[in-house]
């Protein structure tokens, strides 16, 4: 039954992908024939074109980029979420949720409002601190339940062996929340990746991701493009998860991980 | 000189006091115990001798000198908690040489010392197994030479054996006991357990109501009528089991 059930959960992921790869190259499908009645590169040849590769990768840079730099943000936060007390503490709680519990649509105009004042609207810059926001509340939250769940004890333990508290932080929590850290970068990554009404609102169409390529040859009805787009959008994000996921198995120290693994 | 001296020390949560004027010596090689019902603050003064905690009032000396503003890693005070907290991510060689690896040592040199330590407390040739592949009293071994190989000022066992079956405690009490001999280490062990503090201790003192009430050699407590009320219900069971040491 569990075998039956994990087929079953497999073929609802894979079949959507492969009839995506299958729409990718085909120029004729009519109703009712059961296989396509001709196929085409075009699609294939248009991903290959030297604007569309380079947006892929800077698309690529911003999402890595604005991953990295909301684990980075996130762990000092966690840390003290998790383990201090200070004033204002719950109001701060509350503002790092305000990018999922408001409405999309208000935070993203509050956001280019701000950033017009400041002289970022329309720049990479304003896109990744944008993509940022949106990312931060996920690592933060996961975070802070894995800095709970490892606790302060193992540092105390390391500091009486003589650690300093920064060589107690990265010799021994920092190796235990490493998988929780990649497995938080590897979901910033998707969200960023996947943005596309406030890398519009924020890059003003002059900062293009990979999203704003394929959201367009979606709306224009041309299936055969914007099936080859949304493939390589999966197979992108797909890969940067995979390497992500390899880098922690082979980091993992002596054993695999029990906890945080991406798989 | 591993010297260990608290003078008038009190010790609190927040403004909660948890110990008040708690004056101890513990001399260089001595083997000292606290004992005391659960939750009368033993491990506070565990933590506070190791630095983990600060004092509110009084001195900690050691080695003569005033070591209460000396950060953790300052005071070479290893701890032993109940609850191992071995490095999970890490193998038993590395978890017991990881106190030589925050002195600096070359990584060859601390893992002949492992390795060599390991082999003392019979865990030879088990260095490179993950440490929750051990069983409960494997790893209580690999803590407790973690604790010891990095030659600490002074041992703080804070009831370690008291999640151990019986025989595993006996073997755990002989090894502590022949390590404490062999590196005449200065050393702390707080418990509950009357039996194991006098079996094991040059002197034992008992806490009551946040104060030591007592503190003497095995022998003298048994005969003092301040320590009479805590000790009674224990007294046979001590009495049989230092005859059957030949104390």
């Amino acid at each position: 039954m569990r075998r039956v059930m994990l087929w079953l959960c497999a073929a609802a992921v894979l079949l959507p992908v492969a009839l995506l790869a299958l729409y990718a190259v085909c120029a004729r499908w009519p109703w009712p024939a059961p296989l396509p009645q001709s196929l085409s590169l075009r699609g294939i040849q248009a991903l290959l074109n030297a604007d569309v590769r380079g947006t892929l990768l800077s698309s690529i840079g911003y999402s890595l980029g604005s991953a990295l730099l909301s684990t980075l943000i996130a762990l000092p936060a966690a840390r003290a979420i998790s383990f201090y007390n200070f004033a204002g503490k719950r109001a701060m709680r509350a503002v790092l949720l305000a990018p999922i519990l408001l409405p999309s649509t208000a935070f993203f105009i509050g956001l280019q409002t701000l950033f017009t004042r400041l002289g970022i609207i329309n720049t990479a810059l304003g896109v990744m601190l944008a993509h940022i926001m949106v990312i931060l509340p996920y690592p933060i939250w996961t975070l802070c339940d894995m800095m709970q769940s490892v606790g302060r004890t193992m540092e105390e333990q390391a500091r009486t062996l003589g650690a300093s508290p920064l060589r107690a932080f990265s010799a021994v929590s920092m190796p235990l929340l490493l998988p929780a850290c990649v497995s938080v970068t590897a979901l910033g990554f998707l969200i960023s990746f996947g943005q596309y009404f406030l890398t519009l609102m924020i890059g003003g169409g002059r900062v293009k991701t990979f999203a704003m390529l394929v959201v367009p040859y979606i709306q224009s009805g041309d299936r055969m493009l914007s099936a080859a787009f949304s493939f390589a959008f999966i197979l992108a994000a797909g890969t940067v998860y995979g390497v992500m996921d390899a880098v922690l198995r082979k980091h993992s120290g002596a054993r695999p991980p029990t906890r945080g693994s991406l798989v | 000189m591993n010297r260990l001296e608290l003078k008038n020390a009190s010790i609190a949560y927040g403004r909660q006091p948890i110990l008040q004027a708690i004056d101890l010596q513990i001399q260089e090689g001595e083997f000292f115990s606290l004992l005391g019902r659960s939750g009368c603050g033993k491990t506070t003064l565990i933590k506070a001798v190791a630095g983990l905690l600060p004092l509110y009032a009084g001195q900690l000396l050691l080695n003569g000198q005033d070591a209460g503003n000396l950060p953790p890693e300052k005071r070479r005070a290893s701890v032993l908690f109940q609850d191992v907290r071995l490095f999970s991510h890490l193998t038993a060689e590395d978890n017991v040489a990881f106190g030589l690896r925050m002195q600096g040592m070359g990584r060859e040199q601390r893992r002949q010392q492992a390795n060599a330590m390991l082999e003392r407390v019979g865990l030879g040739g088990l260095g490179q197994r993950a440490v929750d592949t051990l069983s409960g009293g494997q790893q209580q071994r690999v803590a407790l030479a973690r604790a010891v190989l990095p030659g600490p000022s002074i041992l703080l066992l804070d009831e370690p054996f008291s999640s151990l079956d019986m025989e595993l405690r006996t073997a755990m009490r002989a090894l502590v006991k022949s390590l404490h001999s062999h590196m005449r280490l200065t050393t702390l062990l707080v418990t509950h357990d009357v039996g194991e503090a006098m079996l094991l201790s040059n002197r034992v003192a008992i806490i009551d109501d946040g104060r030591i009430c007592c503190c003497a050699a095995p022998r003298d407590l048994l005969g003092d009528p301040k320590a009479a009320p805590y000790l009674s219900a224990w007294k046979d069971e001590i009495r049989a089991q230092s005859n059957l040491l030949g104390e």
